[in-house]
């Protein structure tokens, strides 16, 4: 008899764990926090700085609740809580903010989306390699937000900036044009090739980009290399600060007798939030490069808006 | 191995090969410069800075590696053994993380300098016992914890940082030999070749430690003053090293174990050999490492790729023991 009630004593706790567990789990099966959102408002994660600002340009900066470390632009976006760097968004603190939608760019990782999803939140993962996809991005943040009208706002607006860099620097001959080398890191010498948004810029600004027939967006570069290509031009640019010493590159070992050294042609005021962040102000990184190389053309240009912020 | 005409002959070759090493690593990289403009281009200049750089490093590293494993009496023993590479690549770390790589080009290697020097003198003084004495096993132990500790620091400020950062730290600690600037190529030359004129010169004294600190001691050699002395050298040179061209592992412990077994324990010849391997074989990586692959392969896989089956090969050929 003493071993039955053993036995039985042991069924029932194995029975009430195994009941406790399935009850947990059904539990946090359900807990969907989106039931905290009041119907009807828009509550949107920017997982990237350029997103944020292009969710600004097109009026949605109220909407956005979440952001990555590193959105500075515009100041009101600084405001907005932080859920993480773009490599390593915390998903717990985007759910406590329950987004009904998260604009990532390519690259975001993975379990985020699906986490996310499972928590009917929609999410947007964008594609930006050149004005082509920055163009198409606006249009899908404008329908996924209702803002379609606003976004062909902006993305006009753009081409219209586009066709007049166009006009003034589309008809300079091939020749004519100087050769460029951007320098967007300098351990290692990185720069951006010919399928980066940055070698369109240089097109568009009216310079050649001498990297143009290197196949990766941002390749390390041997200094050799740059050497041997002898750019008329050197842009510095660099991601995590504002402007690299044109006086180091002319000290560097045989940099001496480049045609942008020798000439003075080094470049260091370009502010590298609008050449290096394919969002609105790249716009604004074409018109500094173009003034750049050909000089500012101030009575041949018209009062254009301002990029495409509102 | 052991009469005076087989070492000259050792030397011989050495030489042989860093000079072939050298030609071959002027003609090898991404640009192809014509014959008739060989001595006069920027390119040259750029590439010849690149092998001055080789050689000292890959000399100092190798000769730190003799010194650390006499000194250490293990075979195991290399030149980041008590945590400079960690301390280096935390200064480096911090210098990248706060954004003060942009200041100037001695920023970087300043700081990974000053972080290995800062954790060489915390080991010391950690392993430091009473009556001013510090045991081999202490200062082993005291080296490898410290190096822990601030391998973890690293691998925080790492994982804090920007995803744009986490690439140039990493960039850094895998090592690469180019080189910019004339000056910070002097002051790594003087460091280095200051330590292998000083350790030439108390080489004798290397053998005598590895006996043991007693017979040493008996033998007439004050240890601790030896230890102190080479001790400094070897952090000299590994610290000036790491700060040149970042963590490039595994030269230091393969170059010293391979000439070992080829020219002998005396060390009045293993380090001037060390130092002539060491170099041409940091330059011949280098020169495999820029040419093999379309982008630049990191020169501290090369090492290891080339430098460990050849000894695991030699080791192989040496069926008896050869350490101690």
């Amino acid at each position: 008899m003493g071993v039955n009630k053993g036995l039985l004593k042991k069924w029932c706790l194995a029975t009430a764990v195994v009941g406790m567990m399935a009850a947990l789990l059904l539990l946090s099966e359900r807990y969907v926090p989106t039931d905290a959102t009041p119907a009807g408002k828009m509550r949107i994660i920017s997982l990237a700085p350029n997103v944020t600002e292009m969710l600004f340009a097109l009026g949605l900066g109220d909407s956005v609740v979440g952001v990555t470390e590193g959105a500075d632009y515009p100041p009101e976006a600084a405001k907005i809580e932080r859920v993480g760097g773009f490599a390593s968004p915390s998903i717990e603190r985007m759910l406590a903010l329950s987004p009904t939608l998260v604009i990532g760019e390519e690259g975001a990782p993975s379990a985020v989306v699906t986490t996310l999803h499972k928590a009917d939140s929609r999410s947007l993962e964008l594609r930006i390699r050149n004005f082509g996809e920055l163009f198409d991005a606006f249009g899908k943040i404008g329908e996924a937000t209702g803002t379609a009208g606003r976004a062909a706002e902006v993305v006009a607006a753009m081409r219209a900036e586009l066709a007049e860099a166009a006009r003034l620097y589309g008809s300079v001959p091939p020749a004519a044009r100087p050769r460029v080398f951007v320098e967007v890191w300098r351990d290692p010498i990185t720069t951006a090739g010919g399928p980066s948004f940055i070698d369109e810029a240089i097109a568009l600004a009216g310079g050649v980009n001498v990297a143009h027939d290197v196949k990766q967006a941002h390749p390390t570069i041997n200094p050799e290399q740059v050497v041997e290509w002898n750019p008329d031009v050197i842009v510095l640019c660099y991601m995590t600060s504002k402007g690299g010493a044109a006086a180091e590159i002319a000290r560097r070992i045989g940099w001496a007798d480049i045609a942008a050294v020798k000439s003075g042609r080094v470049i260091n005021d370009i502010d590298p939030d609008h050449l290096l962040r394919p969002g609105p102000r790249l716009i604004k990184g074409v018109r500094a490069l173009a003034e750049r190389l050909y000089g500012p053309r101030a009575g041949e240009r018209p009062g254009l808006a301002e990029g495409a912020s509102p | 191995m052991t009469g005076r005409q087989s070492t000259r002959s050792i030397y011989v070759v050495l030489l042989a090969a860093l000079a072939i090493a050298c030609v071959l690593a002027v003609f090898s990289g991404p640009v192809n410069v014509p014959f008739n403009q060989m001595l006069d281009s920027s390119v040259m200049r750029l590439r010849v800075a690149r092998i001055l750089l080789g050689l000292v490093v890959g000399a100092g590293l190798s000769v730190s590696g003799v010194i650390f494993q006499a000194l250490l009496r293990n075979p195991l023993a290399e030149p980041y053994v008590l945590g400079v590479s960690s301390g280096a690549g935390l200064g480096a770390a911090l210098a990248i993380t706060l954004g003060l790589g942009a200041l100037g080009t001695w920023t970087l290697p300043g700081m990974a300098f000053a972080g290995a020097l800062a954790t060489i003198l915390l080991v010391y003084a950690l392993a430091r016992g009473a009556g001013g004495s510090v045991p081999v096993h202490t200062l082993l132990l005291s080296g490898v914890i410290v190096s822990a500790v601030l391998g973890s620091g690293l691998m925080f400020l790492v994982s804090v940082s920007s995803s744009k950062n986490i690439h140039n730290v990493v960039w850094w600690l895998l090592g690469n030999l180019q080189i910019l600037d004339w000056g910070l190529l002097r002051a790594v030359s003087v460091v280095v070749l200051c330590g292998l004129v000083i350790t030439m010169l108390f080489a004798r004294n290397l053998n005598v430690m590895t006996l043991g600190e007693q017979p040493a001691a008996h033998l007439g050699l004050n240890p601790e003053r030896t230890k102190r002395l080479f001790f400094v050298v070897a952090s000299l040179m590994t610290g000036a090293a790491v700060a040149a061209c970042g963590l490039i592992g595994f030269v230091g412990l393969i170059v010293p174990h391979t000439v070992r077994l080829v020219i002998g324990p005396d060390h009045r010849r293993l380090v001037p050999a060390c130092a002539l391997a060491g170099g041409g074989f940091l330059v011949l990586a280098d020169a495999f490492a820029r040419t093999v692959f379309p982008t630049e392969v990191p020169i501290g896989v090369v090492t290891a790729f080339l430098g460990g089956p050849f000894f695991l090969f030699l080791l192989r050929r040496r069926k008896r023991s050869y350490w101690g």
